[in-house]
């Protein structure tokens, strides 16, 4: 609309004059303007868009694998430990979707894989101001390791991974 | 010098090797409801009985643990256990709970509370527990009038809510709607109104008039309706709390869906003029009505962004409905909808990141929501017919109402209210003692 040419009017009710009777109908009735046989053939087609119920939208993704290089654990010693603690881990359902929701924990281990010490890295933000999502996540990170404990760790190599960092990240479920 | 720097290197590598924290992506968790126990409120000795209207309440701890645990259930994000595998008794409201019997009914968050009820006076206190870290997370105590005792529960049902969401509630909230009766070809419709959960449902007009499209204000308990006086549409205010009700002003031709702004002293709303419709705001309080959109085609259903700097409605200016957004002055007008069919009553979160609509595609009607750039279009619902979505005071559910296909006579017609969350997992039917329609989300009273 060009601003310029548009008119403001103001003035005091009663406005004007009613002329018309006006009977009740929805939204949708009320212009009757679309004839469904005809609505192909009205259709926009400067850009089209194409939308899907959420319903057939069920998937899980799975983030891309760290390898052995960067962990010091085996892939399969990786993978029990991550599909463990997967089925400890309650996401909080009603968290939006935030590039910046991953809590980092740090753990000290003993060597059954019970947890002596877990120290969340960004504690800080624990009681900032608007940091209620992150609040929520890192609890519930926390009640994960609590359910889980003791983690499934490799039989061997105890100073490898006594100190262990687990890094719960919630957006690939929640892009989802 | 060369070979020291290499040594130096060497050492630096190999101890970062040595110490190097070993790091574990987890990426994927349980996406159910969580698990929680709403443990029934210990009634302490010496409390009495609630009269409430007809009804005598014996139990009114147990009560309250019935409606926060109907509240969790709806909101599709927990799950509250039956009280039948609880292992430990109500009157553990002083103690601190046996944890690990908590945890063997696989809980990971409980609430315990008491009460007391006198003659003019219930106090209600509570704690919610972290099972799984063995300890408390959150304790409150409220006292109002005994009558109150479902606003306590609904009032404890958002601190829950938000304590473990990060979010606000929306449980302390009321809704208002068209009530509906008689066949389809006469219905006598009312304005009614009631708590999120269906329940202290009251009737505000007597079904004399009809009665469209109430909303509520974002700011307070003030709604504004359409009714038709002598078959003219009439925009009224009227005040919840003290039933006080006044005209707006009488409007020409087809008027449509007054709306609050934000701040509340606005409403905005669309009329036909020379048989163009296009949007009006007009200020409460000076009565001094403004245009905003110049339009030959017909411009209907706008609504302000919660900062009241935009608003989005619907317009058939590119021949077909869509919807656009503009400054709220007018200028600056956008289409944001390029998807196959109709797009609808749009309705902007009042978080500001989405707008819920109305679609119609093949024949189908759609409930959804898109960027206010347009982008993101998710249908959430899908149905025969179904329009007029409104939000939860927390932007996380929307509420519209669904009618059913009736026979050439009429018969078989019904129009329900119904809620679908934004995962459009969680639809839920809200019963009402008649049919209804048009459902407007007030924000949350306890604010």
């Amino acid at each position: 609309m060009n601003k310029e040419k548009k008119q403001l009017i103001k003035k005091k009710q009663n406005p004007e004059k009613i002329e018309e009777q006006v009977r009740q109908t929805s939204e949708f009735e009320k212009k009757e303007l679309f004839d469904p046989n005809q609505i192909a053939a009205l259709i926009d087609k400067a850009k089209e868009d194409t939308a899907e119920t959420l319903k057939t939208n069920d998937k899980l993704t799975q983030s891309d694998k760290k390898t052995s290089f960067t962990t010091s654990l085996t892939l399969s010693q990786e993978d029990a430990l991550k599909a463990q603690i997967f089925g400890c881990w309650s996401l909080p359902l009603g968290l939006p979707y935030q590039e910046n929701l991953l809590v980092r924990i740090k753990l000290k281990l003993k060597p059954d894989g019970t947890v002596m010490k877990s120290e969340i890295l960004d504690h800080a933000r624990m009681n900032q101001p608007g940091q209620g999502f992150y609040k929520v996540l890192a609890e519930s990170a926390l009640r994960a390791i609590r359910i889980c404990q003791p983690l499934r760790v490799p039989p061997v190599g105890y100073e490898k991974w006594k100190d262990l960092q687990l890094n719960f990240d919630a957006n690939e479920m929640l892009k989802g | 010098m060369n070979r020291l720097i290499l040594i130096i290197t060497f050492l630096f590598t190999f101890n970062s090797t040595a110490f190097s924290l070993v790091e574990v992506d987890i990426t994927r968790g349980n996406l159910e409801p969580l698990p929680i126990a709403v443990s029934p409120l210990y009634v302490e000795p010496g409390s009495k009985d609630i009269k409430q209207n007809e009804k005598i309440i014996k139990n009114v701890g147990d009560e309250i643990s019935k409606v926060i645990e109907v509240n969790f259930r709806r909101s599709g994000l927990f799950n509250p256990l039956k009280k039948e595998s609880f292992v430990q008794n109500p009157d553990i409201a002083h103690v601190k709970p046996r944890f690990e019997d908590w945890r063997l009914i696989k809980t990971q968050a409980l609430i315990t509370g008491k009460v007391l009820v006198t003659d003019d006076k219930i106090r209600v206190e509570f704690r919610l527990w972290d099972v799984i870290a063995a300890k408390e997370i959150l304790a409150l105590a409220f006292s109002t009038t005994p009558n109150n005792w479902r606003r306590v529960a609904h009032i404890i049902s958002d601190k829950v809510y938000q304590r473990l969401t990060g979010e606000e509630g929306y449980f302390d909230t009321r809704i208002i709607y068209v009530s509906e009766t008689g066949e389809k070809t006469q219905r006598y419709k009312k304005l009614a109104i009631m708590d999120q959960d269906g329940a202290n449902v009251k009737y505000l007009t007597l079904g004399n008039e009809l009665v469209l499209t109430p909303r509520f204000s974002p700011k307070n308990q003030l709604v504004t309706y359409m009714s038709y006086f002598r078959n003219l549409p009439r925009v009224y205010l009227l005040d919840i709390e003290t039933g006080v009700q006044e005209v707006v002003g009488d409007f020409p031709g087809m008027t449509f869906a007054p709306r609050f702004s934000p701040d509340g002293k606005k409403i905005i709303m669309s009329f036909a003029k020379n048989g163009n419709s296009d949007i009006y705001t007009m200020h409460l309080e000076t009565r001094e009505v403004e245009k905003i959109t110049e339009h030959t085609s017909i411009d209907t259903s706008p609504s302000y962004s919660p900062d009241g700097k935009y608003i989005c409605f619907n317009s058939d200016r590119s021949g077909l409905q869509q919807i656009y957004v503009m400054r709220s002055d007018g200028s600056n007008v956008k289409r944001i909808t390029f998807g196959k069919g109709l797009y609808g009553t749009p309705v902007w979160s009042p978080r500001g990141d989405l707008i819920a609509f109305t679609k119609v595609h093949r024949g189908k009607f759609f409930i959804g929501v898109m960027r206010p750039d347009g982008s993101g279009e998710r249908l959430l619902t899908e149905n025969f017919y179904q329009e007029a979505p409104s939000w939860s005071p927390n932007g996380r559910v929307l509420i519209f109402y669904r009618e059913t296909k009736s026979d050439s006579e009429g018969k078989g017609f019904s129009a329900k209210l119904w809620s679908i969350d934004l995962t459009g997992y969680n639809e839920r039917l809200i019963k009402t003692e008649t049919d209804g329609s048009d459902p407007s989300w007030s924000s949350l009273l306890s604010k």
